[in-house]
């Protein structure tokens, strides 16, 4: 049997007194894709950092090849083959793709300057090779993330000595175009016999394409074993250390207020007739009642996020109007719409966040400061008020409105969180990507909030790219096509088949 | 699965260039552009601007600004100031020419006097900066005052005058080793181009732009950011330094608050000249341009007989516009990168 090519033996990290690694140990065989999965802070990251040189390791050891190694920096990890991709390109906007490929390690000429010509000519070598049509002399800001990746492959391989990949979230924001591609290039480089971890949160991907999977749970290691043998569920399970099945089968019961008789048109707290806005879409029509969660498909791009952004008054409407609780509303701008009731989430604010060093006074009050004061000072009477009311009506379970939030139990934070977005007086909420890129716990923090807002009888509409996640929560589902709402479907109807066909043609796939 | 191969290539090809990313490849171009423009408008009002001996004048005037602004340039491009140049500029002046009086007979040799002393200050300046983690503005501002403050108290109300300057000194600046070329312009021309190759043709040099372009990506691939800085506030005290040396042979007298206030010419020639007040892009020939487009508007409003107020008054609003422009830039890119976020569809 031949010796892996990577061991890591018993490595731990610890960042001011919080253990990020636990004495973590695993192999990574020659020519094999380890997936390596975990929630947010179970220590991937960090451990990618480890082995590449970013971070010093506290105990420990990691053998490449039966040596061990301790980098200095990625540029001597680089120099021994191993390299990392991360999940936001870590590129430099202003200079062009080729500088960015061999920043640090330019060829030279005999005369000890950069040779420019054999720079480009190499670059278009490894781009060629990764099958991506790109100007070695196109400037990194005018790229998109998926291409921006493709950038950091090429950095990655272009002098073929490569030995161990790190990939931290590679697919995170690609297409699915682009995702297949990156997942040809790794196959190619597994042929060639290069080792790659392959970090992701999107499990399903993982089959079919990883050998082996390894997951990390707050720190500590707690399997390897073959992709073969591994389900889904089990995956979830040992990454959360509790059963799934909260996570993943639970349904909504069926919402009461969504009834026929109570779906009259006066009754809908959002109503939006020919909404169109110039460029962006037209002629979108619908409604949301009061408990109702409505979720919005369609691809990225094809104008969710506009329609969204419309109603909440943050881009001009050219035809059409919106109503609100039964009553015409005139949009001028996003402060008038807060004030109607209308609040948008958008997709990089987090939801269930909680600032640990703030009150929970504060926490509940962070988003709803500048609506409750009284000309710009902060309006201490009426936040008592609120703090009362909230603690009252969810029996949040605290010393005080000065009380820390980091003393909370965790169903009690869940509750201020609650607080925090009903404070705001809302009647309609609108999530943009309200999981994106977060783990599975969070997320089902994240759906429970969501619920309990539903459940205090708001019109929830939920744009989301996350299929699972809109036939989990939705009530109804509308898909949006280049502009057009073209699909409605009712939870009972909807499956994943024909809402991705109506994302896709924009023909209704009933 | 070839076939599909070919299918995917595609999707991933270089986008349609955006005017913002024209722009930002080509900032120079704008620069000359604008000289142009104004060279035009001086002509037209000014009889006297268009003859060969004035535009010999406004060459000559900007020649030290351009290697300063070259200088500030490279501290720039790393996304940090130094605002302490004209201090700096004074502290080398004074010092070396002091050296020059006492030590007539030294020659030439005392010209690394005034440069060294530049190295030191910038050394100071780059340690507190790269090391320290201290924002560059505060860092240099102080030491705007502290080297303001040792020149004042090395020179204890004494200045250096014409008859203390030696022959060779003022040679160096006002002779001409090439026929129709004066030394002064042989030596800024020299160290633009050697700079300009510097940044473009080493790999210190592109990381210096990287570091700029994007701190954080420059410390994922390892390079030595705080060792890159503090070469580049070396490296813009080296020529200050030597600056001090030109600017104080060409005028002859040299006084402890000499070039004050010179700090916001030569940053405003540097933004005039197309380098980004974000770091990360420009290049040093688009500032030494800068300094001639502002050396060039000194030139033609005084011929006009402009007020100095209403002068001082229109640098400021070209250096306004450069920045206003600049962000304008800034804020399309950023726009553009967000929207290509966007269109790198998930799922």
């Amino acid at each position: 049997m031949t010796e892996p090519r990577v061991q890591i033996r018993n490595v731990s990290k610890s960042f001011g007194g919080i253990d990020a690694l636990k004495d973590v140990s695993f192999d990574i065989k020659a020519g094999e894709i380890h997936a390596l999965v975990g929630e947010n802070g179970a220590g991937k990251s960090t451990l990618v950092k480890i082995i590449t040189g970013l971070e010093p390791a506290d105990r420990g050891s990691i053998l490449l090849d039966g040596m061990e190694i301790r980098f200095p920096s990625p540029m001597e990890a680089r120099a021994n083959g191993v390299l990392a991709v991360y999940q936001d390109p870590k590129l430099f906007p202003n200079l062009d793709i080729a500088e960015n490929v061999f920043m640090g390690i330019h060829p030279k000429t005999r005369a000890g300057i950069i040779d420019r010509k054999l720079m480009y000519r190499k670059t278009r070598e490894v781009l060629d090779w990764l099958g991506a049509d790109l100007d070695p002399k196109a400037l990194v800001v005018s790229l998109s993330t998926g291409q921006m990746q493709f950038v950091e492959f090429a950095r990655a391989l272009f002098d073929s000595n490569e030995k161990l990949l790190l990939l931290d979230e590679p697919t995170a924001s690609l297409s699915p175009n682009e995702t297949e591609k990156l997942f040809e290039i790794v196959r190619r480089l597994k042929d060639r016999g290069v080792s790659i971890l392959f970090i992701s949160h999107r499990i399903e991907e993982l089959f079919g394409f990883a050998d082996r999977i390894t997951i990390l749970r707050d720190g500590a290691h707690v399997i390897t074993q073959e992709m073969s043998d591994t389900a889904q569920s089990q995956i979830v399970q040992y990454m959360v250390g509790r059963s799934i099945s909260d996570l993943y089968s639970e349904n909504r019961s069926a919402n009461p207020e969504g009834t026929t008789a109570a779906r009259n048109k006066e009754n809908a707290v959002l109503r939006v007739e020919h909404l169109t806005s110039k460029g962006e879409f037209s002629d979108v029509s619908f409604e949301i009642y009061p408990g109702e969660i409505v979720g919005m498909a369609g691809l990225v791009g094809a104008g969710r996020t506009e329609i969204a952004k419309a109603i909440f008054g943050a881009i001009p409407i050219s035809e059409g109007s919106v109503w609100i609780s039964n009553k015409q509303v005139k949009i001028k701008d996003p402060a008038q719409m807060i004030e109607e009731g209308v609040v948008y989430v958008p997709e990089d604010r987090e939801i269930e966040g909680l600032i640990a060093d703030l009150s929970v006074s504060d926490n509940m009050l962070l988003p709803s400061v500048v609506k409750l004061a009284l000309a710009g000072f902060v309006n201490t009477k009426e936040e008592a008020k609120i703090f009362s009311r909230y603690t009252k009506q969810f029996q949040i379970k605290s010393s005080g409105p000065k009380m820390k939030i980091s003393g909370l139990s965790g169903g009690n934070r869940q509750k201020v969180v609650l607080s925090k977005w009903m404070a705001m007086s809302p009647k309609v909420f609108i999530f943009d990507e309200p999981t994106h890129g977060i783990d599975a716990g969070s997320k089902a923090q994240v759906h429970k909030v969501i619920q309990e807002l539903a459940r205090q009888a708001l019109g929830i509409l939920m744009i989301s790219s996350d299929l699972p996640e809109i036939l989990k929560m939705s009530d109804r589902i509308l898909v949006v096509y280049d502009g057009l709402l073209v699909a409605e479907f009712w939870r009972d109807e909807a499956t994943q088949e024909n809402i991705m066909a109506a994302a896709l043609t924009g023909k209704n796939g009933k | 699965m070839a076939n599909k191969m070919s299918d995917l290539t595609t999707t991933v090809q270089t986008p349609k260039r955006h005017w913002s990313v024209v722009i930002l490849k080509n900032r120079v171009i704008g620069v000359l552009f604008f000289e142009v423009l104004i060279m035009t408008i001086f002509s037209i009002a000014a009889k006297k601007f268009l003859t060969l001996s004035n535009l010999n004048t406004i060459f000559l005037n900007a020649c030290i600004l351009a290697i300063l602004a070259c200088a500030e340039a490279v501290v720039i491009i790393t996304r940090n100031y130094d605002v302490s140049v004209a201090s700096m500029l004074a502290l080398a002046a004074f010092v070396g020419f002091d050296l020059i009086k006492k030590y007539p007979n030294a020659g030439p040799v005392l010209i690394l006097v005034p440069i060294a002393i530049g190295i030191i200050c910038g050394l100071v300046n780059g340690v507190i900066v790269a090391y320290g983690r201290v924002s560059s503005v505060f860092v240099t501002l102080a030491g705007l005052s502290i080297y303001r403050g040792i020149v004042t108290v090395y020179a204890r109300g004494h200045q250096i005058e014409p008859k203390d300057i030696a022959e060779w000194v003022r040679d160096s600046v006002t002779g001409s080793m090439l026929p129709g070329f004066s030394n002064l312009a042989i030596i800024a021309i020299v160290i633009l181009v050697l700079v300009s190759i510097y940044l473009r043709y080493t790999r210190i040099g592109r990381q210096i732009y990287a570091i700029g372009s994007n701190p954080d990506a420059a410390t994922f691939y390892g390079l030595k950011v705080s060792r890159v800085i503090l070469g580049a506030y070396v490296l813009c005290g080296a020529l200050t330094g030597l600056s001090g040396f030109l600017f104080a042979a060409r005028s002859s007298y040299v006084v402890p608050w000499f070039a004050q206030g010179l700090e916001m010419q030569v940053i405003g020639a540097v933004v005039v000249g197309g380098v980004s007040v974000l770091g990360g892009s420009g290049n040093v020939v688009g500032a030494a341009l800068g300094a001639i487009v502002l050396t060039t508007m000194d030139n033609g409003l005084i011929l006009i007989g402009t007020h100095e107020v209403i002068r001082q008054l229109l640098y400021g609003v070209a250096i306004v516009s450069a920045c206003i422009l600049d962000a304008s830039v800034l804020k399309q890119v950023s726009r553009l990168l967000k929207s290509s976020k966007r269109l790198g569809a998930r799922r």
